[in-house]
């Protein structure tokens, strides 16, 4: 069974390439347009990954790490930060929000796809 | 009496130029920035469609080459010439996706650039509104307060202006980005 993936961006074009890549590898990925977005499909259905951009109207990706830290089912899930932040401030704060990687945008798709089999196989 | 029936004509007068063809100005380059969007948002739209159509094609066309029958088999020189072809496309595709991710970052900009434009027209309205506010009659000590209290205005604007300048775009070009694991 395909391991399941939430990409949350509020980017159509980021998701279209997201998407693209990660289904061309196998995985069933799910579209999010914001964080907010992001979190309600996350509670009504535990993903394998959460993929999540940072600056998003609604719900940025580090309060979305924060309220899916806090539900029991995801604390153990894996959540990447796809962002355009590359500052190490943003990425201290994305790792204390609880993030497991970070990575900057634009991504070339078969890096992305190798993260994502190195965090979920 | 007449110098300072003068100073607050002239001040008058001025803010309110100021404020009226920066606005103008403003309005073109809001109409011009939302134009730019929209064409970019439908030119990504087209180029991401049209991209994944051409993937699909070339997957088909190798799933296809790859169940010839035996007897339509190519040669070892056509087959790594095939494999060659299929590994230079794939590395286009790539390259490609990666390029498309333009819409994302031109989008952020374009909107910090709105969020600029925003205050700055807020700025110049606050500056039209202080002239407004004198009159011909009014004397230099008038004057004077109606300015202190456009500079109060201009104050917290500029603290306002500061909470948008953050630039969460650093990129200036399209390579793939780093990645770091925790």
């Amino acid at each position: 069974m395909a391991k399941t993936i939430l990409a949350v961006d509020d980017s159509g074009s980021l998701r279209q390439m997201v998407v693209f890549s990660l289904r061309a590898a196998g995985y069933q990925v799910a579209e999010a347009v914001d964080g907010q977005d992001g979190l309600e499909q996350a509670s009504a259905q535990v993903f394998d990954l959460v993929l999540t951009d940072q600056n998003m109207p609604r719900m940025d990706g580090l309060t979305l790490i924060r309220s899916l830290r806090a539900l029991p089912t995801y604390q153990r899930v894996p959540i990447l930060m796809l962002t355009t932040e590359s500052s190490d401030e943003m990425k201290a704060r994305g790792k204390a929000a609880g993030a497991n990687g970070w990575l900057v945008k634009p991504f070339d798709p078969q890096r992305l796809i190798d993260v994502v089999k190195k965090v979920i196989g | 009496m007449t110098q300072t029936h003068t100073l607050a004509r002239e001040l008058q007068q001025l803010l309110a130029a100021l404020s009226l063809q920066s606005d103008r100005h403003l309005s073109e380059v809001e109409t011009d920035l939302h134009q730019t969007d929209t064409l970019l948002s439908e030119a990504i739209e087209k180029l991401g469609n049209s991209f994944i159509g051409m993937h699909a094609c070339l997957v088909a066309q190798t799933a296809l080459i790859d169940n010839l029958p035996e007897s339509a088999t190519a040669s070892p020189q056509q087959k790594a010439k095939l494999a060659q072809l299929q590994a230079d496309s794939s590395a286009w595709v790539n390259a490609g996706a990666t390029a498309l991710q333009f819409h994302d970052m031109t989008g952020q900009l374009l909107g910090r650039i709105a969020s600029h434009v925003t205050n700055l027209r807020e700025v110049l309205e606050g500056v039209g509104a202080t002239g407004g506010a004198l009159t011909d009659n009014d004397s230099d000590v008038r004057a004077l307060a109606v300015l202190a209290s456009a500079n109060r205005l201009l104050d917290a604007k500029g603290t306002v202006a500061d909470g948008v300048a953050r630039k969460a775009v650093a990129q200036t070009h399209l390579a793939s980005g780093d990645i770091e694991l925790f």
